[in-house]
């Protein structure tokens, strides 16, 4: 194998992030694969989000390094790390609901034809990629705001999934959301792992977690406390450390 | 809007004969250029989610800059440039202030608009300036072109309508609404919300700028005082045209609707009442009708 298959696709070193006099990450290592779910565990306020906004360019590392396949990456934009293949759906989704679906499927990576908005192609793919997920939405000029809250998920994940995604991290995504559409939520999140992409799934929900997970990390105040395969965990071991802050053993 | 617009206009073209007729439709047309100009770059801040209320201080700047260099000698269309890049220019100045330094925008074009007109009072000391440079070079605003129609009516159009275009057809427009909507939201997804709103400020300032040659067009002499007021009044027509305050939505072409609607109740109360008082308690009564409004259309559509 060469160097660069060997090399995880994201690869983080005693990261660090200092808000003010708060460090909300505190030297974190982690390493994320191609193909497999990590799901990302921690109370409120543990550094997940901060963790998250790192890889995706929103915040810039106060020390420690990333690498993506082996590369060392510094992200200057969310623009940098989405040209790179790396997607969030955060837990207020990044929509903007006074726009159409339409125009939130193409923010900031709109398509153009001659310098103008190629508002039908915008339209026939996002209504694509939305049915993709087996969710079909009557007209994608209508506003997001005017939809459910699985519909808008449904919407953010479509959109990361049409952008030649590598890395997809979900924050919360079945937080807010009825039995039937957690299950969608869920399988989308196993078919992300068949089409190889490697998925950081961030949750509170234990169950959820060990439903769809291959691997855990378990963050505490901004330091990480437990890093096991999906054999040497369980849901007592996981609580203890969400809730302890230690490796719960 | 539009249907309200017509019916109004029906009203008082029924009411008052004066009213009725080319000279005083297009007297009004003209009476709109220079605030409409100004109520574009306004709302096109207002969807980006800034304000601008020192735009009436940056058109007298403009016009300062603009007079004062052509009496200086200066060729008037350079003269003209520099006025329109002075009000550009303060205008990114208000942006990079809100910005870099967070403030809320209302604050420092608080600020902006006392400290340009400030600066104007001081050096002219109170008194008025006359336009001396060749009156030829300010025909591609100042022309009347029929009737009372003079060709600012024509800049208005060619601006209202490049805007709308861009607003609605371009990723640029496409991120104005998206940093004025959700600007957290936009910012995450890589929308470089800095950069949109800086543009936004500049284009509002230059826009007040132009506003401010095509006045000096028309009158040829300013005073201090001009352009007082239109601050509030652009954001009035911008918002009974259906911009949002808190940003994210909104329409040049509404913002054009509502100035003309404002000037022509405006107009329409002069030949009624052979008064112009009544018109500001008017205008500001229909603002708040407006707002319910919109108010009622975005709560169905959420």
């Amino acid at each position: 194998m060469s160097a660069r298959e060997t090399s995880p696709l994201l690869s983080l070193r005693n990261l660090r992030k200092r808000f003010g006099a708060v460090e909300a990450v505190s030297g974190v290592d982690l390493t994320v694969e191609s193909g497999q779910v990590t799901a990302l565990l921690g109370d409120n306020g543990a550094g997940k989000s901060t963790l998250v906004k790192i890889v995706a360019g929103v915040f810039r590392p106060n020390a420690g390094r990333m690498e993506l396949s082996g590369q060392i990456v510094n992200w200057r934009s969310p623009r940098d790390s989405r040209a790179a293949g790396i997607e969030v759906v955060y837990q207020d989704l990044g929509l903007v609901s006074s726009m159409s679906i339409a125009r939130n499927f193409f923010l900031g990576k709109e398509l153009t034809l001659y310098g103008f908005l190629d508002v039908a192609r915008m339209r026939t793919i996002s209504r694509q990629g939305i049915a993709e997920l087996g969710i079909s939405l009557p007209d994608t000029d209508r506003a997001v705001g005017q939809l459910s809250g699985g519909q808008q998920k449904a919407v953010a994940i479509a959109r990361s999934l049409h952008f030649g995604v590598r890395l997809m991290i979900l924050d919360e995504p079945t937080a807010a959301l009825s039995v039937g559409e957690t299950r969608t939520v869920l399988n989308v999140i196993r078919e992300l792992r068949e089409r190889g992409i490697a998925v950081i799934f961030i949750t509170h929900n234990m169950h959820h977690a060990l439903d769809v997970a291959d691997r855990f990390v378990v963050i505490s105040a901004g330091k990480k406390v437990l890093d096991a395969d999906r054999d040497d965990v369980d849901h007592a071991i996981l609580e203890r450390a969400v809730v302890h802050g230690t490796d719960g053993t | 809007m539009l249907a309200v617009f017509v019916l109004t206009a029906l009203i008082l073209a029924t009411q008052s004969a004066q009213f009725r007729g080319l000279e005083n439709a297009t007297a009004i047309l003209t009476r709109s250029a220079e605030i409409g100009m100004i109520a574009c770059g306004v709302s096109l801040l207002m969807i980006a989610g800034e304000f601008d209320i020192s735009v009436g201080s940056l058109m007298v700047l403009a016009i300062y800059v603009f007079t004062g260099l052509t009496n200086l000698n200066m060729s008037p269309i350079t003269a003209m440039s520099l006025a329109i890049l002075a009000g550009a220019l303060a205008g990114l100045l208000n942006g990079l202030v809100t910005l870099l330094l967070n403030i809320p925008s209302f604050i420092t074009t608080l600020g902006a608009m006392l400290f340009w007109r400030g600066i104007v009072i001081y050096v002219l000391a109170g008194s008025f300036m006359s336009y001396q440079g060749d009156p030829q070079c300010l025909a591609p605003f100042g022309s009347l072109l029929f009737s009372h129609c003079r060709a600012s009516v024509v800049w208005l159009v060619v601006v209202a309508s490049v805007l709308q275009l861009v607003l609605v057809r371009t990723s640029f427009g496409n991120w104005v609404f998206a940093a004025g909507g959700n600007v957290q939201a936009a910012r995450n997804i890589g929308v470089p919300v800095h950069r949109v709103k800086l543009t936004c400020f500049a284009l509002c300032g230059a826009l007040a700028a132009l506003a401010g040659v095509s006045y000096v067009a028309r009158y040829k002499t300013m005073q201090v005082s001009v352009g007082q007021g239109f601050e509030l009044e652009a954001i009035a027509a911008a918002v009974i045209g259906g911009t949002v305050l808190s940003g994210g939505r909104g329409s040049i072409l509404g913002t054009v609707l509502g100035v003309l609607f404002v000037s022509m109740i405006r107009n329409g109360l002069i030949h009624l009442l052979d008064s112009s008082y009544l018109h500001y308690p008017v205008t500001g009564v229909l603002l708040i009708i407006a707002v319910i409004i919109n108010r009622r259309i975005s709560s169905l559509t959420n």
